[in-house]
């Protein structure tokens, strides 16, 4: 399964911020996209998703113009309604996802394996930490098992625990999603991706991080935008 | 504080130009044009000019509204309570941007925004008092109004801001304005179902301004009201907002929500009916306390209606047109109960706009599934209104002999405007979607509803005393229902859509 960008373009004005964008993304790994604040690794992320319409280009999945339905995006500001516990979102959610195998007698065994307390599954969403709703958000995107899996700026608010547990979840799928995660964070993009690359100047660039010079490679490129 | 008031809004004007590709190419406007301080202080001196004017404008798009809608001299009971329900919030104290940035930023004391806003919108009604009166009685071609119109704007701006200060200190204000709401509604529906001289309205008014007036100034309740503002000078946006915040405020979620029960309705509901009910179990403020206090009217409404056949104040003749005047009496109720905007607004802010971010919630069978849940509790809310109308058209027919026929058109135009009022909103949510997360720029097709909403709740409707009003309401409705059901089936999963 591959992920297939073609000639994407997309500006705000004046300002472009995608050109003429080539990448191909694979089943199996999981991209980190590493770019400054402002490199358009989110417009990228809402392109791919159909939440925003792009000015020019194409994107595959499999040879077939990409359906919405195919992709998870993990947003950076958590997405849950505030007036649901976290157990009951949870269960609702189970409902709507029964066909891609999820159950609303197993809601518990989820939070299990994030490690979430077992009081905070009761309490309102609204009462949750953003390192909590994170939590909540991302269990549910993983567990319907997207074809593609984007993940804008995950663990930052996570804690250590938390950021570990995600890990796990996140490496069970990923030999049959094409995951891409955006950070700005180094250490993130090393510890969690099989390949790193940067969004500079409006297009994707391939970096090795295997070899001896890696990072200030990349300050390199960043800084020459 | 009005050079710091200009330069905001002149700022918040210039930012709109230059971010519209258009406009600013049009007017070649450039982004230095802020840091143009000889021309901010040249514009400066056109401010209140401008501010007046625009004030004019409105008033003249609103007679311009009336004028569409207005047929007789009935009409001015409708603009009275209109008057009325507005003078029920301060207009003073509304919290907004500009009032945050005089308080905080530029630290102007409380009481000098407050005689400020008051000065400011003293002229928006003299030019109001100017310009309505006169407009409205060449529309009716009726001046014997004037005096009292321009008396009641007053009183109302007087009523709004003295109301407040009286009330500052109780705990739970609502005990006061509810009855006394109720009390004012009904008083002036009797006005106009009797045909009583509406100057006899002044008297209430008169007692009610030298009592206020006495009541401040003797205890200084002004000062005191300052005082509490000053004190809560670091929680300043919590003191505000607790007053009037009408964005985000009407959609918050009840106050003392206990999920304790939740597993108990997780084994009965499932999916989107789950979902649904605990939304509306956690909202009850949103529809529940308006439907109640619009039953609870409707009743002393009907109660009113019913002695006055029954004391035989109406003759048999008159009967048709009494009944017409409490169908509109029932129109203009629906909307000013209306919770059918609120509560597509909180669906929007607390939930859909979250959930819209996920790709399950976008596709057309759920958008559609949700959908006929959510008409289906716009059903369930009008039942009740609907059985309290039939019941009391019952009695009129078999306990009081009424003509069937008006009575029958009367229950039928109950049932279609409860359900109107109801799901319209509904449908136009589900197929134009037109909020965006701060509900602050609705698109301009709700508002251009809203007008027609508005026009026509307010416009004389002789028409409901057509024989066969009846029959053509059900068609309509009908119709209205299964087209836009079709609309939505077809339409919403490209048009409900979240707007940051």
């Amino acid at each position: 399964m591959q992920l297939k960008i073609e000639n994407l373009s997309k500006s705000f004005g004046d300002l472009k911020v995608l050109i003429d964008l080539n990448y191909t993304f694979e089943k199996g790994k999981i991209y980190a996209i590493l770019g400054k604040n402002g490199s358009g690794k989110t417009t990228l992320f809402n392109c791919i998703s159909e939440e925003m319409e792009f000015d020019k280009g194409n994107i595959y999945l499999d040879d077939e113009i990409i359906n919405h339905q195919d992709v998870g995006f993990v947003y950076t500001e958590p997405m849950l309604p505030l007036f649901l516990t976290g157990f009951e979102f949870l269960t609702f959610f189970a409902d709507i996802h029964q066909d891609k195998g999820l159950n609303r007698d197993e809601v518990d065994s989820y939070f299990d394996r994030i490690d979430f307390n077992e009081d905070d599954r009761h309490r309102l969403i609204k009462e949750y930490s953003t390192g909590m709703k994170n939590k909540l958000q991302m269990l549910c995107i993983i567990l319907t098992k997207p074809k593609v899996l984007l993940l804008d700026e995950p663990l930052t608010s996570l804690d250590l625990v938390s950021s570990m547990n995600m890990k796990k979840e996140l490496l069970k799928i990923k030999d049959d999603t094409i995951m891409i995660l955006s950070t700005h964070i180094l250490q993130i993009a090393k510890d969690i991706s099989d390949e790193i690359v940067i969004l500079t100047k409006g297009k994707l660039l391939d970096v090795d991080e295997t070899a001896d010079d890696f990072e200030q490679t990349v300050l390199e490129i960043l800084q020459d935008e | 504080m009005n050079e710091i008031l200009f330069r905001l809004k002149y700022n918040s004007l210039l930012h709109w130009v230059i971010n519209g590709k258009i406009i600013s190419k049009i007017f070649r406007v450039k982004e230095k044009a802020y840091r143009d301080y000889q021309l901010k202080h040249s514009l400066q001196k056109y401010m209140p000019a401008f501010d007046v004017l625009s004030d004019v404008i409105k008033h003249l798009i609103y007679l311009l509204v009336v004028s569409f809608a207005s047929f007789n001299a009935n009409d001015f009971v409708i603009w009275f309570m209109f008057l009325m329900v507005g003078g029920f919030s301060t207009k003073i104290l509304n919290y907004d941007a500009d009032m945050q940035i005089l308080f905080q930023s530029f630290k102007i004391p409380f009481k000098d925004i407050f005689y400020f806003k008051l000065k400011r919108r003293f002229i928006n009604r003299l030019s109001y008092a100017l310009i309505f009166p006169i407009g409205f009685s060449l529309i009716i071609n009726d001046f014997s109004y004037i005096p009292l119109m321009v008396f009641s704007i007053f009183f109302f701006m007087y009523f709004a801001e003295s109301f407040t200060l009286l009330i500052f200190k109780i705990k739970k204000p609502a005990v006061i304005q509810y009855p006394l709401y109720i009390g004012m509604v009904v008083i002036c529906l009797a006005f106009g179902f009797l045909h009583l001289n509406f100057y006899y309205l002044m008297i209430p008014m008169v007692i009610y301004l030298i009592a206020s007036f006495i009541v401040i100034r003797k205890q200084k309740r002004a000062d005191l009201f300052f005082d509490v503002f000053m004190k809560n000078i670091r929680d300043f946006d919590e003191s505000i907002k607790s007053l009037d915040d009408l964005f985000t405020k009407e959609t918050e979620m009840d106050k003392n929500v206990n999920p304790e029960k939740s597993l108990s309705i997780i084994q009965k509901y499932k999916s989107y009916n789950l979902y649904q009910y605990l939304f509306l179990s956690r909202h009850k403020r949103i529809w529940f306390k308006p439907l109640r206090n619009s039953i609870l009217i409707q009743l002393a409404v009907y109660l009113v209606f019913t002695s006055i056949l029954y004391l035989d104040i109406v003759p048999e003749a008159d009967y048709q047109l009494t009944i017409v005047t409490l169908t509109n009496a029932y129109i203009f109720l629906l909307y000013l109960f209306d919770t059918g905007q609120k509560l597509i607004k909180a669906y929007y802010r607390n939930g859909d706009y979250h959930l819209l971010h996920y790709a399950f919630y976008r596709r057309k069978n759920e958008v559609y599934k949700q959908f006929l849940i959510r008409l289906k509790d716009a059903f369930v809310f009008s039942l009740v209104p609907i059985l309290i109308g039939s019941f009391f058209s019952l009695i009129w027919i078999f306990g009081l002999k009424m003509p069937v026929g008006p009575t029958f058109n009367f229950i039928i135009s109950v049932i279609f405007f409860t359900l109107f009022f109801n799901i319209h909103y509904l449908f136009i949510y589900y197929i134009f979607q037109p909020y965006n997360y701060d509900l602050d720029k609705p698109r301009f097709i709700l508002t251009l509803f809203n007008i027609g909403i508005y026009t026509f709740a307010y416009m004389d409707k002789p028409w409901l005393a057509y024989k066969y009003l009846g029959v053509i309401f059900i068609i309509i409705l009908i119709f209205y229902i299964i087209i836009s059901t079709i609309l939505v089936y077809h339409f919403a999963p490209k048009t409900f859509k979240y707007r940051d």
